[in-house]
């Protein structure tokens, strides 16, 4: 006897986000970047088309980060304090699809670098790097409206992703991707609901649907990351089942998140070699994101990078 | 102790009390009792007067004393008297008169009580009698006499009861009327009592409808032989100044000696105040009120019955009674004939009172087959779905914000307050009406409703209800660090200040249509019920009574439902309070609503964060549940 496999069909899909310009569409970039497209659960093409592989982009820190743990040091030798040399390394020798520029300089506690210096970073490392460039500011809402239409105007045309717009603070940061052709990173304190209504409030301000960008801000593994997959896996059923306010690719950021972690860190022999762990907590949390259905993945370590490359490739239709 | 005498202006109305008193308890004293929305701790700042003249005390500067030469603005609950006073009471400071109660709505079926015979005995009445004079042969003791005559004019066999003093006055007064006299009678449910006796033609029995809300006390004098009102009157709840909600009262009657007592005394003052004047407009006495129904939630029948509440706030949250017996009028302290007897209508449970039960009667919910919601709006909102099969209810906190409080520009619905408030966005002009059509002072709760739909509507809001910094009116001004719109400028109100809306205010305006909106789809998700089903929507309480069905719908405070299913019902609390007066069998049901409607506790349903946190857009993050709010347009959605 036959064993029909049930298929599920359903009624939406996620929709497409392109990051990057090319010469062509009035940028630079010689790579662009598609995110989403798919009808389906992730992995799952029984059930649908996933035309556009999640990627993999690495962070870049405007500052040299000196409490960074020797482990996650290492891989990067001398180029840690400076971010043009740092994104060119990221993607010529360790595969990134994509940099994420953190203007943490920026931060007022900090050293409260001023708008066009972080401009100048933002114009160096889109001359050092071809891939698309993501630009995320300090967290301090107003310092982060003063720097990114700077940031914004340094790059403009090249279709950059700008991070990040929450519920509080998401006015200036939609005007400069509509003003200078970029998209936004749509925030929210992993909730379903505000998600979606920081969604509505972008796109009331006239940002298309296929210039955003979701983003639930998780913790890593070991840090209730259960709730985290269940809220993009809500997000992703969401979107398949017709929500279009839901239906943006979604971003999700590990390296930071798994290196908070004291797993990751903490030199204690009984957890095993330290040198591995924190690249195994940084991958592991990057296979569940994906897992949950999340589109690209911020990463700091290039051997977890490599680790979760591995595994996408396994999963692949040969 | 020295004596001081303070002069409240403009009234010019003057008071006495000890050197030291706060101003509070003096305004109060002098009957100009004043805002308090935190309970006297200094905090929210409702209580501001201006000293104009005397030496006071500041408690909220270290006891600091000075002498006022110039006017001085203090808060009334942080400042003592020291000498005699003069002290300028703002308008916006006052707890005053709500003004005259609105009639309720009365379904078909909750009018058909009060016809006889289905209406049964009123519970309290005044009944004409000729007894036959005592003879050899007929040597029944005055009592039985009495008692026989009134079992057959009421045609029934329930036992009648008395007091010692009905017995040493009944030989007397049936001999000097001849035996013809009138007896006063109250229903007991499984007794009645006689409770006075006189001539036949005398004044005649009145009884009181009364409403005891968190925020605001309803009464109505009823004429109990006709069923006529005869006045109506409202007023704060004096206990507002033991804190705002039922929680933080609660707490004071637990945590502070002789709290419990000091909330009764509140409630009672208050009642008796408006029982008062109801009498002296009518001009009756107060041995003329023979029976008192009282609706309220389970907190306050337990405040004025001075009984424990702290087990309401303590999961399972059990009231001490859901209940009470009947009681007479002296035990509880109102002002009334002693032996009055006094029903409290039954409460569902802790969280939903008889005020509710009574609404469930007065509109018929619990008799029509059509799926009907209840939504009674006050400092708690409690929601009921049913019809004549089921019952299901809930209960939400969603704060006195449309009650006037935790809002400074906030006012009850009384004369100046501001019940419709239009933005106009290309003028720049705000059109306003004001109840009595006086300068505005305030805005109550539907102007705070109408004042959200429309800022929304000229985006001077998002969505989430943030002002649009960026709006180009001076109007948008940012004072201390936060956001604020006015809504009138000084010259506009008869307050002599701007009135703003501040962006913390407006969260909370979100907050609280937010918990109602939420109560309400949880009900229905619970249920796998949809807002399309709901075929009829009773709306009570009296800031149901003034809402604007449509501006209520646009920032998504109700759910979305064409307006001809909308009732609006006044306050079916008052209505329940006079069926029970007027008619047994409305106490009969009124018990049978309570045994029947289940309560479903929201906190023990993770989805009911859920469906908060979405209702925290307007009209709601699920736009689609919205529909004729969307295809209004009242703003380019994109979809």
């Amino acid at each position: 006897m036959e064993l029909a496999i049930p298929v599920e069909q359903w009624s939406g899909a996620v929709g497409t986000v392109t990051l990057g310009a090319t010469a062509e569409q009035g940028g630079t970039r010689r790579r662009t970047l598609t995110l989403g497209g798919e009808s389906t659960l992730p992995f799952l093409r029984l059930e649908g088309a996933i035309p556009n592989p999640p990627a993999l982009a690495m962070e870049v820190l405007d500052a040299s980060p000196e409490k960074w743990p020797e482990p996650l040091r290492a891989p990067f030798g001398n180029v840690l304090d400076d971010p043009a040399a740092w994104a060119v390394k990221c993607v010529e020798e360790f595969g990134a699809d994509a940099i994420v520029l953190r203007l943490v300089s920026a931060d007022p506690q900090g050293q409260d670098a001023s708008p066009e210096q972080c401009a100048e970073t933002v114009r160096r490392v889109l001359q050092a790097v071809s891939v698309p460039l993501i630009i995320w500011g300090c967290g301090d809402n107003d310092k982060d409206n003063l720097v990114m239409p700077a940031c914004s105007q340094a790059a403009a045309g090249e279709r950059c992703l700008l991070g990040t717009a929450v519920q509080e603070n998401y006015k200036t940061i939609t005007a400069c991707a509509l003003a200078d052709g970029h998209l936004v990173i749509s925030e929210a304190p992993l909730d379903i609901s505000i998600q979606k209504q920081v969604n509505i409030l972008l796109t009331e301000q006239g940002l298309p649907l296929d210039r955003i960008v979701m983003y639930q801000v998780t913790g890593a593994l070991g840090y209730g990351v259960e709730y985290a997959y269940s809220i993009l896996e809500r997000t992703r059923l969401a979107a398949l089942t017709g929500d279009k306010m839901l239906s943006m690719p979604m971003l999700s950021v590990v390296g930071s998140e798994a290196w908070k972690a004291k797993e990751s860190w903490l030199d204690e022999p009984k957890w095993g070699a330290l040198e591995r762990r924190g690249i195994l907590w940084e991958a592991a949390t990057a296979a569940l994101f994906l897992h949950a259905g999340s589109h690209l993945l911020v990463m700091w370590h290039p051997e977890a990078l490599r680790l979760v490359r591995a595994m996408l490739t396994a999963l692949q239709p040969a | 102790m020295s004596r001081v005498r303070v002069r409240f202006e403009p009234e010019g109305e003057t008071t006495e009390g000890e050197a030291g008193a706060l101003l509070l308890d003096l305004a109060a004293k002098a009957g100009l009792p004043v805002r308090s929305d935190c309970g006297g701790r200094g905090i929210c700042r409702s209580c501001h007067v201006e000293v104009r003249s005397g030496r006071i005390r500041r408690l909220d500067q270290d006891g600091a004393e000075e002498t006022v030469a110039a006017a001085c603005e203090v808060l009334a609950c942080q400042t003592a008297a020291l000498t005699d006073l003069v002290v300028y009471v703002p308008p916006e400071v006052r707890l005053c008169p709500t003004g005259e109660e609105v009639a309720g709505y009365l379904g078909p079926g909750a009018a058909a009580l009060l016809r006889p015979p289905a209406r049964g005995f009123p519970l309290g009445q005044r009944l004409a009698l000729r007894l036959p004079p005592p003879s050899f042969d007929d040597p029944t003791p005055d009592w039985e006499r009495l008692a026989r005559a009134l079992r057959e004019y009421l045609g029934e066999d329930r036992p009648l009861v008395c007091d010692l003093g009905l017995l040493r006055r009944l030989p007397d007064g049936l001999r000097v009327h001849d035996f013809a006299l009138s007896a006063t009678v109250v229903d007991e449910g499984d007794r009645h009592r006689v409770i006075d006796v006189g001539r036949v033609g005398g004044r005649a029995a009145l009884g009181l409808a009364v409403d005891i809300g968190t925020t605001t006390v309803r009464v109505e004098l009823v004429n109990l032989g006709t069923g006529q009102v005869l006045g109506g009157a409202a007023e704060f709840n004096a206990q507002t100044r033991y804190g705002e909600d039922v929680i933080s009262r609660i707490i004071w009657s637990q945590e502070h000696a002789g709290g419990a007592e000091d909330l009764r005394r509140a409630v009672v003052g208050t009642i008796n105040n408006l029982v008062e004047r109801l009498l002296r407009q009518a001009e009756a006495r107060r041995q003329q009120v023979v029976a008192v129904s009282v609706a309220g939630n389970a907190t306050m029948i337990c405040l004025l019955l001075r009984l424990p509440a702290d087990t309401i706030r303590r999961a399972p949250h059990v009231p001490p009674v859901g209940q009470p017996p009947y009681l007479s009028a002296a035990s509880l302290g109102l002002l009334a004939h002693p032996e009055a007897a006094v029903f409290c209508l039954p409460a569902i449970n802790g969280y939903v009172g008889g005020d509710i039960t009574g609404g469930i009667l007065a509109s018929d919910l619990a008799q029509r087959d059509e799926l009907s919601l209840f939504i009674d709006v006050g400092t708690n909102g409690e929601v009921v779905l049913g019809n004549r099969e089921w019952m299901i209810c809930c209960s939400c906190s969603a704060g006195p914000a449309f009650e006037g409080m935790g809002i400074e520009a906030g006012l009850p619905a009384r004369p100046g307050a501001i019940e419709s408030l239009v933005y106009d966005r290309s003028s720049d002009t705000v059109q306003v009406r004001t109840v009595a059509g006086e300068p505005p002072v305030g805005l109550c709760g539907n102007g705070l409703v109408t004042a959200l739909a429309s800022l929304l509507e000229a985006q001077v809001i998002d969505r989430v209800g943030q002002l649009m910094s960026d709006y180009p009116s001076p109007r948008m001004r940012q004072v201390e660090g936060e956001w604020q719109f006015v809504l009138l400028w000084a010259e506009e109100t008869g307050l002599g200040r701007d009135l703003v809306l501040r962006q913390s205010e407006i969260d909370n305006l979100i907050r609280a249509k937010a918990a109602v909106y939420a109560a309400v789809s949880t009900l229905l998700e619970v249920l796998g019920l949809t807002g399309e089903q709901i075929e009829r929507l009773y709306l009570a309480g009296a800031f149901g009574s003034h809402l604007d069905v449509a501006a209520a719908m646009k920032i998504g405070l109700l759910p979305d439902l064409r307006p001809e299913r909308v009732t609006v019902a006044g306050n079916t609390a008052l209505m329940g309070a006079y069926l029970a007066l007027l008619s047994s069998t409305a106490r009969r049901q009124l018990r049978e609503i309570a045994q029947a409607t289940t309560y479903l506790d929201l906190s023990s349903v993770p989805r009911f964060m859920e469906e908060f946190v979405a209702a925290l857009m307007l009209p709601h993050t699920e736009l689609e549940r919205f529909p004729s709010v969307v295809a209004r347009g009242s703003s380019g959605v994109v979809s």
